[in-house]
């Protein structure tokens, strides 16, 4: 917990996934003294965001050739795991930290898990942490519905100076089409000459997990705020907004 | 001579044993300057940059996709 230092929750929009991308992983630039938690919200048009070990597939120029006459450009993140389809149902979370000394990756992927869980139970929902092997891009800190992949989580670690700066990025499926996301993962890996069965069921959204609550994006946004705001997660209980592009910055007392 | 080691307390090598050498951002004999950049750990999903303790000769210790632990030495540097 960073204590008397209120993160900023920055509300962004990106008309290509890759300045979306580029936004994030300058994230943590953005760390000092006075501003030692950064929190990125972001959402983009849709695109397969691979992990490093993606760009050594066999064949990775006729699934790029594939996937971009599909309407999927691919990007390549900075921090690990492999392919992971972004659009406009998903929502990118983005936490920057200054990281103590004994400061750990779980600790850092426990806070964000922390934060989405904390929204997840103001609609009566029991986030699972855990791998769900079967789904795209799994990793131990997976968070799952009955088994259903929600969100991945990932994590880059920088130094700067004495300073360790750590970014643990989620994607969180908000009201994507499971079947879309896995038929784009299966069609990378098939044409990139390394198949990986990708089944919709691994899958799952906040919308179809409460379609009563009809969740977008935003409406996650505002629980998320007000989740900060009253206190619900190890961050700090106060934080200000920028809506949408960060360059109109709205304070919001909470 | 300085060590250029992964952290000891990084990750819980109880529940993730090992992490690889993704990337070196600079060849083995080069001179680089304190605070570099100069290798990128892969932990399952985390990335960890790497950067130099102190300025001098590179001499890698674990090649890239060499396999490492906390507290591993993954290079040295020379001085002088």
């Amino acid at each position: 917990m960073v204590k008397g230092h209120p993160p900023l929750l920055l509300k962004e929009r990106f008309s290509t996934a890759a300045a979306g991308l580029q936004r994030q992983e300058q994230l943590a630039g953005a760390l000092g003294p006075e501003r030692p938690v950064l929190l990125l919200a972001w959402q983009a048009p849709q695109a397969l965001i691979l992990g490093h070990s993606d760009t050594r597939l066999p064949d990775l120029p006729r699934a790029r050739s594939a996937l971009e006459a599909a309407g999927w450009p691919l990007l390549v993140r900075r921090s690990g795991g492999s392919a992971c389809p972004v659009g406009p149902g998903t929502l990118q979370l983005a936490l920057a930290r200054v990281a103590p000394a004994d400061f750990s990756m779980d600790a850092g992927y426990g806070e964000l898990a922390g934060l989405l869980a904390a929204v997840g139970a103001s609609y009566g929902l029991a986030f699972e942490v855990g791998e769900c092997a079967t789904a795209f891009c799994p990793g131990r800190w997976d968070i799952a519905l009955a088994g259903r992949k929600l969100a991945g989580l990932s994590q880059r670690w920088q130094q700067r100076g004495n300073l360790r700066l750590v970014t643990t990025a989620a994607s969180l499926n908000v009201s994507a089409d499971p079947h879309s996301l896995a038929a784009c993962v299966e069609t990378f890996y098939r044409h990139a000459d390394a198949p990986r069965p990708c089944s919709p069921t691994t899958l799952h959204s906040l919308a179809q997990a409460v379609p009563e609550h009809q969740v977008t994006c935003a409406k996650f946004l505002q629980r998320l705020a007000d989740s900060l705001a009253g206190g619900r997660t190890s961050l700090p209980s106060s934080c200000s907004i920028a809506d949408q592009t960060g360059a109109t910055r709205q304070e919001i007392a909470l | 001579m300085t060590d250029v080691t992964v952290p000891e307390d990084l990750w819980d090598a109880n529940k993730t044993p090992e992490g690889i050498v993704a990337n070196w951002f600079y060849s083995d004999g080069a001179e680089v300057p304190e605070g570099a950049t100069l290798a990128e750990l892969m932990v399952e999903k985390s990335s960890f940059d790497i950067a130099a303790p102190a300025a001098g000769t590179l001499r890698i210790v674990v090649p890239k996709d060499g396999t490492v632990r906390p507290g591993s030495v993954i290079a040295r540097l020379e001085s002088g």
